[in-house]
């Protein structure tokens, strides 16, 4: 994976882009960037790259998730999938999940499975972190 | 006869181009000498294309194509660039500027270009009043057990819908939410008949299992059947697998506070969600999604 740079915040330890989704770290919060639209990916196509979150996630020292959603105009199940099992990853170690920079269409996805009631929603990625205790610099 | 409506705060620079354009016959000429003056222009003089210097006091060029973009999106602007201003023509382009001419080849491509887009957007145009006489239509596509088949299928359907006006732009997204999960459940647990609990574990795991089922009997010689109905006033969505099917009433309530964690189950509820109807078959095996127009963009209506 090659190294991807966010300019939302410092603070990073390391940062990793794959084709169908970013991660940075900032703390002990992993940020988590889809990059797909159902325009464009197949299962076999997510497989390795999620799997390379999950480990993420598993790393020692860290303890939160921040999902960024402002790569993707509109998601559908495929990416709640993917937040419902972080979320559960972050719950175990004792921590929290949070979104961001989700579009009007991602909201009603959200709403429509109640996790906006579950989860912050939030309108930048600053805010987020700032959600799960961390500093954004 | 078009309208070019010729942005620039400099005289000398308006007067060269309202010299080239006069040598067209088929081309009319208006002069504004800002951003905020073009607008101003537009609703008197109705410009069939909008051609713009970049740098200009107040409002600059970047700053009224998005201005037009979102007051008159039937509007093409095209920018003229100069050196030094690279980085700004490709916001603009981004922005929704249907093309550029450098300064220095004005004399050789201002025309030629403005008659291209002119082109392109009569077509257009063209296409969209056709279609605002779309009565009906109906594709029919029989798919093999092929993941790569659905982006292009959906991708297929977006344009297909945008073009038919059944629905805006972010409705056709809802639409194309709707049918991208209609088309998963239909592959995946209908035809190949995987279960959530096994979605829910390793996920290379789970392709393994979609690589073993999509070459095995009696997995691998079933089909979707889907079709794609657009009417005057609503759009349909049939998808059709060829497996056993299932109850839908006796799927659990994902927004139940007991099934929140579960990490699948959610297609239906998002199908449900942006389709304005969702109905089964008695098997359970073909799912049938409509979308209703708006009134006021039923197809059918031929816009004035």
């Amino acid at each position: 994976m090659s190294s991807a740079a966010n300019p939302d915040s410092g603070n990073k330890s390391s940062a990793g882009a794959g084709k169908f989704v970013r991660i940075d770290k900032t703390g002990d919060a992993v940020v988590v960037s889809p990059l797909f639209t159902f325009a464009s990916f197949t299962e076999a196509d997510l497989a390795a790259e999620w799997k390379v979150v999950q480990h993420e996630i598993d790393a020692a020292g860290v303890k939160h998730v921040i999902v960024d959603l402002g790569e993707i105009p509109y998601f559908g199940s495929t990416v709640l999938e993917w937040m419902v099992q972080m979320w559960k990853q972050a719950k175990a170690k004792g921590g929290s999940l949070a979104t961001c920079n989700c579009s009007q269409i991602g909201r009603e996805v959200l709403h429509a499975a109640r996790f906006d009631t579950l989860w912050g929603v939030f309108e930048t990625r600053d805010e987020a972190l700032k959600s799960v205790g961390e500093t954004p610099a | 006869m078009a309208t070019v409506l010729v942005v620039d705060d400099a005289a000398v620079d308006r007067k060269l181009v309202g010299g080239l354009l006069s040598k067209a016959d088929d081309l009319r000429v208006e002069y504004a000498e800002c951003g905020a003056e073009a607008l101003e222009k537009m609703e008197t003089v109705w410009p069939a294309i909008v051609v713009t210097d970049l740098v200009m006091p107040g409002m600059n060029g970047l700053e009224l194509v998005q201005q037009i973009v979102e007051r008159y999106p039937r509007v093409p602007v095209i920018l003229m660039t100069g050196k030094g201003t690279e980085i700004t023509a490709v916001q603009a382009l981004k922005a929704g500027a249907a093309s550029y001419v450098p300064k220095t080849a004005l004399h050789t491509y201002l025309l030629e270009t403005i008659h291209d887009v002119l082109d392109v957007v009569r077509s257009k145009h063209s296409h969209e009043r056709l279609m605002d006489c779309l009565m009906r239509s109906e594709f029919q596509f029989n798919l093999q057990n092929d993941a790569e088949m659905i982006p292009s299928l959906i991708s297929y359907v977006q344009s297909l819908v945008t073009s038919a006006g059944v629905c805006d732009e972010s409705s056709v997204i809802r639409v194309c939410i709707a049918l991208e999960e209609a088309l998963r459940n239909a592959m995946f647990h209908g035809n190949l008949e995987l279960t959530s609990e096994q979605r829910e574990g390793d996920p290379e795991d789970y392709q393994k299992l979609i690589d073993d089922r999509t070459g095995r009997e009696p997995f691998a010689s079933r089909q979707l059947h889907v079709t794609v109905r657009i009417g005057d006033d609503s759009g349909t969505f049939i998808v059709r697998d060829q497996g056993p099917g299932f109850d839908p009433s006796k799927l659990p309530d994902p927004t139940d506070p007991a099934n929140l964690e579960k990490v699948s189950g959610r297609g239906l509820l998002l199908m449900r969600t942006f389709m304005d109807e969702v109905s089964f078959n008695s098997t359970g095996n073909q799912v049938t999604m409509v979308k209703k127009c708006p009134a006021p963009c039923a197809a059918g209506e031929v816009a004035s």
